[in-house]
């Protein structure tokens, strides 16, 4: 279990991208964590991985302090960036110096989300890749470190559409029952059929955070001619698309897009 | 699990100077080489036919090498572009510190034996030019005196170990009031200089200098080590981007 507990944080002074947050990430989850450019995403995913300390309150990770960066905890949380550079080494080389720190380190794993994405394990110079590949080669060094906490930072982004595919396949064949993912995305590629619980930044550093089953029992979604009564509405070809209060008890499937939008527009808080 | 380990502030150590520095050991030998080459020649031409002031200028100049390279090792350390950045890696602050003055003192050591191997037999050439009716023998770069050797590498240990608590003051200062960040540099070159400067105005002799040098120089030290632990402890990877 992961606790944000009444953390505040800003790049600059009075001006906090989260203010007073409080959030519980249970063991287990898929959450989605999405947000409009510049809402603090990102800045929340290093807050969790103890790249970042927050100026006020602070993130327990199984009753630690992340902010503290000792061993123990840093062996059990990957963070893989948006953006970032291999340099001139071998994937062997990259495997041997880095993998010693991560006791649930599985080469098996790694062998098989490299055969998954047609990527041979013999790489000389992993800086020579595509964006794309790189990408793909990191998610499978992700997946095999196999940290309790994985946090991704757009992993999808740069990957072609099989290559999405298959990297949601991937994840959820090797994802350990007790691992913690929290992935952010910008766009909406299909991996939102994966997420358990979603992950809402609005621009005021307010976090929405709900499951997805809790959701599809209080929301229903669907396209109706008016939006009267609607909690929220989108015009769309045939009249509007709405989300409106679920009443019949039943679970209704919620589109993460609309939802998305929902909260943004402050329809459900 | 503990917080310090040796073997895992070694392996820490190997990943940073593999993944960094000796990934490719024949490149940056030859980069060394260059550089040294450069210095020596820029030293040479610069220092009419005195040998000795040829090599003082040469030894100074890679002095500045050597305390410089520190900094790339830290920077090193913080970067955030690698995709396991080094901080992120599960080994304690304390072993990462350990390990970057460990780094650094690899690369110099190998800059060392550059300089004294290349250095030496250029001016080896040099002197055979220059003055060729002296057969006084070949002067090793940074070993003709031993005891200024040693002053040296106290100089360089003093001036790295600063640098390294320097480098996030300066990066940081705008957490600090400018007033603070001015006075704490200025506190120190002051604590540093201070003997220095009461020997010159006549209120101590000069051997009372001497030592009260070395005295604050090996304080100053020890409270840099400790002061560049604490900045180091806590970096942040605050660049604002993808979110």
């Amino acid at each position: 279990m992961t606790i944000i507990d009444n953390i505040t944080y800003g790049y600059r002074k009075n001006r906090p991208v989260f203010r007073d947050l409080t959030l519980k990430l249970g063991d287990g989850r898929i959450y989605g964590l999405l947000g409009m450019n510049g809402s603090g995403k990102t800045t929340l995913l290093k807050l969790l991985s103890g790249m970042l300390f927050p100026d006020k309150g602070r993130i327990m990770s199984d009753g630690e302090n992340v902010a503290e960066r000792s061993p123990g905890i840093l062996q059990n949380i990957f963070m893989m960036p948006a953006e970032f550079r291999f340099g001139k080494i071998s994937l062997d080389r990259f495997i041997a110096l880095n993998s010693v720190f991560y006791p649930a380190f599985d080469d098996s794993i790694l062998k098989d989300c490299l055969a998954g994405f047609g990527i041979g394990p013999k790489i000389d110079n992993l800086d020579r890749l595509s964006s794309g590949e790189k990408k793909k080669v990191l998610a499978c060094i992700a997946m095999s470190f196999g940290t309790k906490i994985l946090l991704m930072d757009e992993p999808v982004s740069g990957m072609d559409i099989p290559s999405r595919t298959l990297f949601r396949k991937l994840l959820v064949k090797h994802l350990r029952d007790e691992q913690t993912v929290i992935i952010s995305a910008h766009e909406f590629s299909g991996l939102e059929n994966i997420f358990s619980d979603v992950l809402i930044v609005r621009n005021d550093g307010t976090v929405y955070s709900d499951s997805i089953g809790n959701i599809s029992v209080k929301y229903a979604c669907g396209t109706d001619r008016s939006d009267t009564g609607a909690l929220y509405s989108e015009p769309c070809a045939g009249g509007y698309r709405v989300i409106r209060k679920n009443i019949s008890g039943i679970a209704a499937e919620i589109p993460v897009d609309i939802l998305f939008n929902a909260v943004l527009k402050g329809a459900i808080r | 699990m503990r917080k310090f380990s040796i073997a895992r502030m070694l392996q820490f150590c190997r990943l940073q100077l593999e993944s960094s520095w000796f990934g490719n050991i024949w490149k940056l030998t030859g980069g060394l080489v260059l550089i040294v080459i450069f210095i020596i020649l820029l030293s040479v031409t610069g220092g009419g036919s005195d040998i000795g002031r040829m090599m003082d200028t040469s030894e100074n100049l890679l002095k500045v090498l050597v305390m410089m390279q520190i900094m790339g090792i830290y920077a090193d350390i913080v970067r955030n572009d690698r995709p396991l950045p080094l901080m992120m890696i599960p080994a304690s602050s304390l072993e990462k510190y350990i390990s970057m003055y460990l780094s650094s003192a690899a690369v110099s050591l190998l800059l060392l034996a550059v300089s004294v191997t290349a250095g030496s037999g250029i001016y080896a050439i040099a002197g055979k030019i220059l003055h060729p009716d002296n057969n006084a023998g070949i002067n090793i770069l940074f070993f003709r005196e031993g005891w200024k050797f040693l002053a040296g590498s106290i100089e360089t240990c003093l001036v790295s170990t600063t640098l390294v608590w320097m480098m996030p003051f300066v990066l940081k200062r705008k957490r600090y009031h400018p007033a603070v960040s001015c006075a704490v540099v200025a506190g120190f070159l002051a604590v540093l200089f201070l003997p220095a400067i009461l020997m010159f105005a006549g209120v101590i002799p000069a051997s009372a200098a001497r030592y009260s040098s070395l005295a604050i120089m090996i304080s100053v030290t020890i409270m840099n080590l400790r002061w560049g632990y604490v900045l180091f402890r806590q970096f942040e990877f605050d660049r604002k981007s993808n979110d």
